[in-house]
This record gives C-alpha cells, structure tokens and sequence, in this order.
C-alpha cells in the first residue's frame, strides 16, 4: 500500500463512471492514494472528447457507460498509450477480449485493488513502450 | 401254342355235304394266310373246318365233326365281364338259331394252359344257293392288347378327371361366348355354388368387376397367356374372393375351344397385404404427425424415409436413396467445428450397429440458420438380426439452449446489479463514514440510505426492473415524514415513467432532501410545508422533465458552511446520472431545489 502509494504520488487520473455513488468512491480512493482527479464524467460523449485532448497518466474505466460501450475511449486511449484500469460490476467476462489484457477491476474493490490495477496497468504500458 | 400241331383240319369230305365242300375249296389257301381266326361251323354246330390263327388263338387244335365241340373251338369261354358262357350261348349258336349275322361281339377265350385273350367275334350266315342256311362262319380277333391300351386310356381318362374334379386347385373351363363349361368341386367350394347353379352360366356374373373379367376374356381370345391376373369374384352369399387368375385357351384348328382357367384365392394374403399396408400407412402417419424430425437409412445410410418434421428443422428436402447419413444440409460440433455426415452419430451407430446417445449437433440449413439439436441414431435388424437399416430422431433443443442462454445473461445481469449495488453501499458507507460526527450519527445516516436505497429496489422489482413511477418514488421517500406532518406535505404531477436508473437517483435525492428537511428544514417544525411537484416539458428542444421541491414555514435557512453529501449527491448526482442539472437554494424562507434533467434520460 505504501510503496503503491508513493509510486502513485501526483498521479493525473481521467475517471470515466456513470454511476455517481462509485465515481465519488473512486475519487476518494484515488485521493486517499495521492493521485489527482484530472477528470471524471458520466457519459461517452464528454469522455471521447476527453481521451483525445486531455492530460493524464491514466484511466480508470466503468464499461457500461449510461447504456454505451467505453471501447471507442479504450482505442483513443490505447493509441495514446495511457494506462487503463477497466472497473466493471461483470468482471472480467464484461470486458471484450482484445482488451482483457489490461487490469479488469470486479466493483465492489478496495483502493489498494485500485491502486495495484494502477501499478499494473503503468508496468504494461511500459513494458509495451520497450 | 406248344405242342400244338395244325394239320390243315378239314372235316372228312363224306361228313361235308357236297356243295359246302365245293364252296370252301377255293377259299382254304387263302385262309391259311389270313391273321384272323376263321372257323366254320355246319346246320348242326359241329366244327367243319378252321385256320392256322384260330388255332393259335384258342390254344388248341380240336378235331373238326367232333360230337363235343360245338360252335366254338375254345376251350372255355366267358362273357366281357368275366361270366362263364355256355358255348351253347356262343355267337355261333346264336346265329345258327337265328340265321342273322353277329357283328363285332367280344368274348373271352380261355386256353387250356389258363391264358386268357379278348377276342372280338364277327360271324356271317352261309347259305346254299336255294337261300337255305347250311352253316355259318366265325371270323375273330385278338383284341386283348386293345382292350388293355382301351382299359389304361379308361384309367388314364379317370385320373385326369379325377385330377380335374378333385384336384386343390379351383379349375374351370370357359367357352368363347364366356360361358362355364366346366368347373371342379374346389372352384364350386370356393365360391359355394352347387354344380347346377354354376356351369352353364356366364363366368361374368360371378365377377365382381365386370371390365376386369371383359379384359380377361379380351385377352384370352386375343391368344395371350393370362399369369396371376388379379381379380375379384363373388361368391353365393355375396362376399367378396380375391383371386390370381392364370389361363390360357385351347385352340383347336385355328378355332376357340374353351379356356383352362385356373383360380387361387389370395383372399388371405390379400387381407394380411392390406393390413400390413394399413398398419405401414398407421405407422407412417403417426411418424408424420410426431412433431420430432424422424427419418430412416438403409444398411449403407442412404436415406429411405423423412417427415415433415425432418424437413422443417433440416431446411430442405432430402434426395430418397441419394442423400446419406443424415437430412441434414450441414453440421457442425456444439463448438462450431464442422462435422462431416460421414462421421456423423447416425453414421457412427450404422458403421458400428449401435445406438448413439447424449450426442449434441448443430444442423445448419441451406439459408445459413443453425438449429442445435440432439440425435437418437438407433440400428434396426430384420428378423434374422441382420442390420437393414437405422432410424434416427432429431430433436430440436433451439429453444433449450436459448432458454440456457437466457439463464445466463439472468444470472451474468444479476450479479452485475449486485456487484454495483454493493459498490454503490460501498461509496455510500465511505461518504457517511468521512462526514459523521459519531459513530451513532453514522450508523443513523447510512441506515438511512441503505433503506431509502432499499425502498427504491423494492419498487422497481415489483416492475421486473423495468421501470418505476416517479410519483410512487417520491412518495416512498417521503412516507417516513408524512405521518408526522399531517398534510404539511403536497406532491403533485404527471405520471412519469422512469429508468430504474432515474428512479435509483431521484430516490436518493429524495431520501436526502427529505432527511434535511426533517432534520434542519421545513419539516423540522409542526408549520413547515413542504411542497414537490413536477413537470414535463415538451415544447423547445429537447423534452425536459422540471423537479421542483419548495420548503416554506420552516426555520430560517443559512447556506451551509461545508457542503454535505446530501447536496453534492443532489447536485453532481443529477448531473452525472441523468445529464441533467440541479440547484439548490437555500434561501432563508425555505430551501428549495430546482432539478431539470433531459426527458429522455428518464424514461
């Protein structure tokens, strides 16, 4: 936990979650980790807009965005080469397989689950990077 | 003949009278020659003279004048049916009684070695020239190997009739003009007509079908060979023999003597065909009927019989005798790998004369639709226990497997909903958790939460999770500070159909504004009112639905000095849930809170 934390020290996180309760949940947990909520919104439009222009070191994405599929803000990001941590309440059967690859968080999940998806998620993109 | 010697007998001429002697002379050479017996015989019966044949034929030689014999040579003689005749019966008595001649009179003749010969007798007066009788001449004949071909033509005669009339068969024969003949006991019995009720009447009225029977005789006259021909007969007590016909007819010189018409009643076999094709045709309609897919294969799999059953879930029609193994046009494993018909289960229960069981297939038709189904691959055996063929049984488990699908997804979506649910307690546990000011208050507010988050599930259950009412939602919520209220509390508008989602958010918001309300607001004092009304607006746009919720009469408000969560839940909750905007007014008359959200994101 707290070597997780200071490797997340200053950490600028884009959050996408359309359920309220959880996005506050998440904000706090990534808070409680040291990182920074750059940015957090509820729907796939503003999401997309986001991915393509905004500054952050990682994602941490619901799949099931008020009835929409996160993938076309996965590919942005993937070809941005961003960290991403899927957090969906289907597990790892909710993700569609070409990017099971990256951390799948099952809600409900602790924020040292958070912050080890986080971890892992920044080790593959820089082993990808190599 | 042994030991007989012929020594030319002629009577001695003093014992002939004159003219006789005069009369034989000529003659005696000449019937010394001739292969018939001759004898003559004077007025008085005495022998006078005889040939060489007569001789032979009696087995004797007796000396002609002799006192004791008379009329005949022989030794004894019988009549044809075996009586002994007195010789002084004989023909030549006879004639000499009467002077007139005696033709062709059979006679036994016995020799004295026992032998006994037919011979047929022919005698003729002799007459002097005055016309006076003077004696008579016998001319005779062996006739025993006649009578003997006569007697075996008799028997062989009988056997044919016997085997005509008595034979098992039923035989009868038929004019030209169609008229019976002739017709035997077993026809008779067939049909059960006595002999005179039958022959002589027209072979057509006992026809049951009268152009079968003019095509018979059509056939018949035209010289053709009749072999099996099927017809129908009636008999005396009007039931109905179904009958093999094989004939053919008997020309005589170019010209129609009759037809030999043999009859076989197949009645039986007939009846035992007929209920086998019936119960085949039964069997057949059953599978028919059977709403699985049924077909059958020969030994070699190639198909022989399909219902419409087969051809519904194969999607075509299959080649009879052509296609092999299966009707099916393609198949495949339940994994989607292709599975060829040859390696097919009914393949694999004919090439190893078992039967296939709890084997899954997917069928695909010619249109590209795919039918999961199960076979029942099952070898059948003649009665030998040889393997003729295989019948197999396809059940379409379409419905099955969606049925499982749909399980599935229940199941996938139920733990979805609880895995948010969970996380959505989760969030609501941590956000009381940082804002309560003891652990009693903790418990309180979150209690508070869960049940209003509780209540809201209860309801949208109810509904199957399709949707709720915003009415009943907000009435929910309100419920726990109504009855403490009287009728400080009004809630009015139009039926809102919500999302389970909407119904989730305004529920909690709800809940909270509620809880303040009754904590610090409006509902805190007995004169405090409370007003929540809504509105859907449909002109401009884009449809909105407009939330107001108005506190009056309560203490006087102050905004608050740290944002609780209550107000971000209202304020960021209606924003990021229904993309809709909430703002709340703590003016000091009472709070208010107006939320606007798009139409479409609640319904």
């Amino acid at each position: 936990m707290s070597g997780g934390k200071v490797a997340l020290e200053g950490l600028r996180v884009f959050v996408v979650e359309d359920e309220f309760a959880v996005l506050l949940l998440v904000e706090d947990m990534l808070v409680q980790l040291g990182c920074a909520v750059v940015a957090s919104v509820s729907r796939i439009a503003p999401a997309l807009e986001i991915a393509r222009s905004g500054a952050f070191d990682a994602a941490v994405l619901d799949i099931n965005v008020a009835g929409e599929a996160i993938y076309p803000v996965v590919e942005i990001l993937a070809s941005r080469n961003v960290p991403i941590a899927f957090s969906t309440g289907y597990g790892a059967a909710g993700v569609a397989a070409a990017w099971r690859a990256w951390p799948i968080l099952q809600k409900p999940y602790s924020a040292e689950q958070l912050a080890h998806a986080l971890l892992q998620a920044i080790a593959r993109v820089a082993a990808l990077g190599r | 003949m042994h030991g007989m010697a012929y020594r030319g007998a002629v009577a001695p001429a003093s014992a002939i009278p004159l003219p006789l002697q005069q009369a034989l002379q000529s003659w005696t050479g000449l019937m010394e020659t001739l292969p018939v017996g001759i004898y003559t015989c004077g007025r008085d019966g005495l022998l006078v003279q005889y040939n060489r044949r007569a001789a032979e034929l009696w087995g004797r030689a007796p000396v002609p004048g002799d006192a004791h014999v008379r009329f005949c040579g022989a030794w004894k003689a019988y009549r044809p049916d075996g009586q002994p005749l007195d010789l002084s019966d004989a023909p030549m008595a006879e004639l000499l009684r009467s002077g007139a001649p005696v033709r062709d009179r059979e006679l036994v003749v016995e020799r004295p070695d026992g032998t006994r010969i037919v011979i047929l007798a022919n005698l003729d007066p002799l007459l002097d020239e005055a016309g006076e009788l003077i004696g008579a001449v016998n001319c005779f004949q062996d006739i025993t190997e006649a009578k003997r071909t006569e007697q075996a033509l008799r028997e062989q005669q009988r056997d044919l009739d016997d085997f005509f009339e008595n034979g098992a068969v039923a035989l009868h024969l038929v004019g030209s003009d169609g008229t019976i003949l002739r017709a035997n006991q077993a026809e008779l019995d067939l049909l059960g007509y006595s002999r005179e009720e039958y022959v002589g009447r027209n072979i057509a009225d006992f026809h049951a079908d009268r152009p079968v029977i003019e095509d018979i005789l059509a056939r018949l006259c035209g010289g053709q060979k009749l072999d099996k021909y099927p017809a129908r007969l009636r008999t005396k007590d009007g039931s109905i023999k179904h009958v093999l016909i094989s004939s053919n007819v008997q020309f005589r010189a170019g010209k129609f003597v009759n037809t030999r018409c043999f009859t076989l009643d197949v009645t039986d076999q007939k009846r035992a065909d007929d209920e086998l094709r019936a119960s085949e045709q039964r069997y057949r309609g059953l599978i028919e009927a059977l709403p699985a897919a049924v077909y059958t294969t020969d030994a070699e799999g190639r198909i022989t019989f399909y219902n419409q059953a087969a051809v519904d879930l194969s999607g075509r029609r299959p080649e009879l005798g052509n296609d092999k193994w299966c009707v099916t046009w393609r198949m495949y494993l339940p994994d989607g790998t292709p599975l060829p018909h040859d390696q097919c289960p009914m393949a694999v229960a004919l090439k190893e004369d078992r039967p296939i069981r709890d084997v899954e297939a997917v069928a695909e038709r010619p249109d590209g639709t795919r039918v999961p189904f199960l076979p029942y691959p099952t070898p059948l055996h003649d009665a030998a226990g040889r393997l003729v063929g295989a019948v197999n049984m396809l059940v379409d488990i379409s419905e099955r497997k969606q049925a499982e699908t749909r399980q599935k997804l229940l199941v996938d979506e139920l733990n979805h909903r609880v895995k948010n649910t969970l996380a959505t307690v989760q969030s609501l546990a941590s956000q009381t958790a940082r804002r309560a000011q003891s652990p009693d208050a903790f418990r309180e507010d979150l209690e508070g939460r869960l049940i209003a988050l509780s209540r809201a599930h209860d309801q949208l259950s109810q509904r199957n999770w399709e949707h709720a009412d915003l009415r009943e939602i907000a009435l929910a919520s309100l419920a726990p500070y109504n009855r403490e209220a009287g009728d400080a509390i009004t809630v009015s508008g139009e039926p809102i159909v919500l999302t389970p989602k909407s119904a989730l958010t305004f529920a909690m918001i709800f809940h909270e504004l509620a809880t303040n309300a009754a904590k610090y607001g409006a509902l805190s004092q007995p004169d405090g009112r409370l007003a929540l009304d809504w509105k859907a607006e449909r002109n401009g746009a884009g449809p909105k639905l407009r939330v107001r919720w108005r506190e009056s009469g309560g203490p006087a408000v102050a905004p608050p000095t740290r944002r609780g969560f209550g107000s971000m839940l209202v304020e960021r909750g209606i924003e990021a849930e229904l993309g809709g905007v909430a703002r709340l007014d703590f003016a000091p008359a009472g709070l208010s809170c107006n939320i606007e959200v798009p139409l479409a994101n609640t319904m």
